[in-house]
């Protein structure tokens, strides 16, 4: 049975124009999320992920230009969409949450203010139905003493119980797909294991789909049943979580997984793989697979000509000349 | 981990700390107890790992040994001798810090070799040819080229102005290092080769580290043992196998069963803690952690547990 993916991209790129030409912040990002499920889009700093999620729901920097073949969202076209229509949509169908809950709440207002300001814009509520619905909301995130809660300023909140506010006000419009990026990146362990039971809980019981950017591979492996893993714009690998985590195809996936304690078995000398060199300028034209400069598999083939075509809409795509399990010299190697 | 001596190089000896918030008009001066009757002994040539939550007191303490803030009780001994009656030289030949963030670690209008020269300008140290030749060495010791010498930090990645921190630290070639959250700015890939730099460093000179992190991960991969700290006070002291495969304190239990193991498909851990994190300037009667306990009992809520020897160090709980 084909399940309607809920979002459906394909092909997309973002450029951005800087003063020494342009930057290719996105290139050819394809993948179809199901209803229900998570993707989780890794990679390090820089690798564009963020800009891959503000390219989704149309809030990119005036200057940065999107292309795709396809951005859909529930069958809704959303490159084309007026300014209004894709307003209407975010925040009432598709919900965002930022990392930093402090920058995102506003400090000169209660939290029931905010909560309710939400609920009267996208649901067109009464101020008295939309507070009742907001101490509601913040039951079901697990925040004691919820009542008093809205009356209070964010500041008077600890980070856990702002980014639990965060889920409750965006989960109270009731929305199809949550883009969530690093929500849980400034919190402590305990607090985020907390928040992320919370948010997996909801997950499950209003079968809503979600977006995950994190650079966490430990919490990638608990939560994604998808994952892209992103390297200088491209997912360099997409996939079932098993396959990608668990049977990496891409050199660069594997040198990630090394590079972090505990994630594999430790190596004989108790050293942590590293991945040589650093990640290309993403300004002008590339030649050649952009993890060539790094890879220990790299041929000639890989230093010219274009970057591995991506197999769109493929279970496992691999952005490889090489794909494969790592080699018995590359594990030495490290 | 090279093999550690039995003499502590660093004693923390009873020390507490209180912060006094400034009192206004309208408000009562309050008191912070950001450490409360801490005591510790390092040994040489281990990797002591200090763990806990934001708030509990890891950088007070870092701060404390660093001989920057006084503490209102207790002493730090160095060698047996006093920290405080050591001159500014002697303290800072014997002790260094690395800090979280190199962007704002690294003055910006210097360059590269005058940051890592400046310990020893500070402390009138060599010659100023024999200077230019230690920093030299001290570059390409953290692998960073030599040619950075007249670089400014702006030019550098997250990760070379680390191995910039991590020189400036040694260039004094003291003996023991704090490290505070030293890779948690950094990308994994670049917190990998930081991770292996200072585990080179440490058996090529000998160094006694003291790591505060709360990436555990990163804990049980470098440290020898570990404390684990609530609210100014350390709950439990451990080897870090013992620690990780066998806690004894029900908060580092709850600490643990949070970190986010890789488990394809493993969905996220129930965590056996209360919501918040209690107020530092109103910590609860008996144990502290007494609120947030899944065993709880009556004795916790109206005596401190005392510190119970354990197997490698101790615990504190009523239930231990």
């Amino acid at each position: 049975m084909k399940i309607q993916p809920i979002m459906k991209v394909r092909r997309l790129s973002i450029d951005i124009p800087v003063p020494n030409g342009v930057l290719h912040a996105v290139k050819d990002v394809s993948f179809d999320l199901a209803k229900g499920q998570t993707l989780c889009i890794v990679g390090e700093s820089g690798s564009g992920k963020s800009m891959l999620a503000l390219g989704m729901i149309g809030l990119l920097p005036h200057q940065a230009r999107l292309f795709a073949e396809e951005l859909s969202f529930d069958g809704i076209d959303l490159q084309n969409l007026s300014r209004a229509k894709l307003t209407q949509i975010r925040g009432s169908r598709i919900a965002m949450i930022f990392q930093e809950p402090m920058t995102s709440l506003n400090p000169c207002y209660t939290i029931g203010n905010q909560m309710i300001e939400m609920a009267s814009l996208h649901l067109k509520m009464r101020r008295s139905d939309a507070h009742d619905l907001a101490g509601q909301w913040l039951e079901k995130v697990g925040i004691p003493a919820a009542s008093d809660r809205l009356n209070q300023y964010p500041h008077q909140l600890s980070g856990g119980l702002r980014q639990r506010v965060m889920i409750a006000m965006m989960l109270m419009c009731g929305p199809d797909l949550i883009i969530a990026d690093e929500p849980t990146t400034a919190l402590d362990v305990t607090i985020q294991a907390q928040v992320l039971g919370v948010l997996a809980s909801l997950q499950k019981e209003l079968g809503l789909s979600m977006i995950f950017i994190t650079h966490d591979l430990g919490l990638v492996s608990r939560i994604a049943d998808q994952v892209g893993v992103m390297y200088a714009g491209s997912f360099v690998e997409y996939g079932s979580v098993q396959d990608v985590l668990d049977a990496p195809q891409h050199p660069y996936t594997q040198g990630l997984l090394k590079c972090i304690p505990g994630f594999l078995e430790r190596s004989t000398n108790g050293r942590l793989g590293t991945i040589p060199g650093t990640v290309p300028s993403l300004v002008g034209n590339t030649v050649g697979c952009t993890f060539s400069n790094r890879c220990f598999r790299a041929t000639d083939e890989c230093f010219v000509g274009a970057d591995p075509e991506p197999k769109i809409a493929a279970k496992h795509d691999v952005r490889c000349f090489f794909p494969g399990p790592p080699s018995t010299t590359e594990e030495s190697d490290v | 981990m090279t093999a550690s001596t039995n003499a502590p190089i660093l004693s923390v000896m009873d020390i507490s700390h209180n912060f006094i918030s400034a009192g206004g008009v309208f408000k009562k001066a309050q008191r912070l107890q950001a450490l409360r009757g801490i005591s510790l002994d390092i040994k040489s040539g281990e990797v002591l790992a200090i763990v806990g939550e934001s708030g509990c007191g890891k950088t007070t303490l870092a701060k404390v040994l660093m001989h920057v803030i006084k503490p209102s009780r207790g002493e730090v001994r160095y060698r047996g001798g006093r920290l405080a009656d050591l001159s500014a030289t002697n303290r800072a030949t014997s002790l260094q810090a690395i800090f979280q963030d190199p962007y704002s670690s690294l003055n910006p209008r210097k360059t590269i070799g005058d940051i890592i020269g400046l310990p020893l300008r500070m402390h009138r140290q060599l010659t100023e040819k024999a200077r230019k030749e230690a920093v030299l060495e001290m570059i390409s010791r953290v692998g960073l080229p030599v040619g950075f010498y007249d670089r400014f930090p702006n030019q550098l990645s997250g990760g070379q102005r680390q191995r910039v921190a991590i020189a400036r630290a040694l260039i004094l070639k003291p003996a023991v290092v704090i490290c505070d959250e030293p890779t948690s700015a950094l990308d994994v890939s670049v917190q990998a080769q930081i991770l292996n730099l200072l585990q080179d460093l440490q058996a090529e000179l000998g160094l006694t580290y003291i790591l505060i992190s709360h990436n555990l991960a990163v804990v049980e991969h470098m440290s020898s043992r570990v404390a684990v700290m609530y609210l100014g006070q350390i709950v439990e002291l451990a080897e870090t196998s013992k620690l990780f495969h066998d806690p004894q304190h029900p908060y580092t239990k709850a600490l643990l069963a949070s970190v986010l193991k890789p488990n394809s498909g493993g969905g996220i851990p129930e965590v056996p803690l209360g919501l918040s994190y209690p107020n530092a300037l109103d910590p609860p009667q008996g144990c502290s952690f007494h609120p947030r306990c899944p065993v709880v009992t009556e004795r916790c809520k109206l005596e401190p547990p005392a510190l119970i020897a354990s197997e490698s160090g101790f615990v504190s709980c009523h239930n231990f």
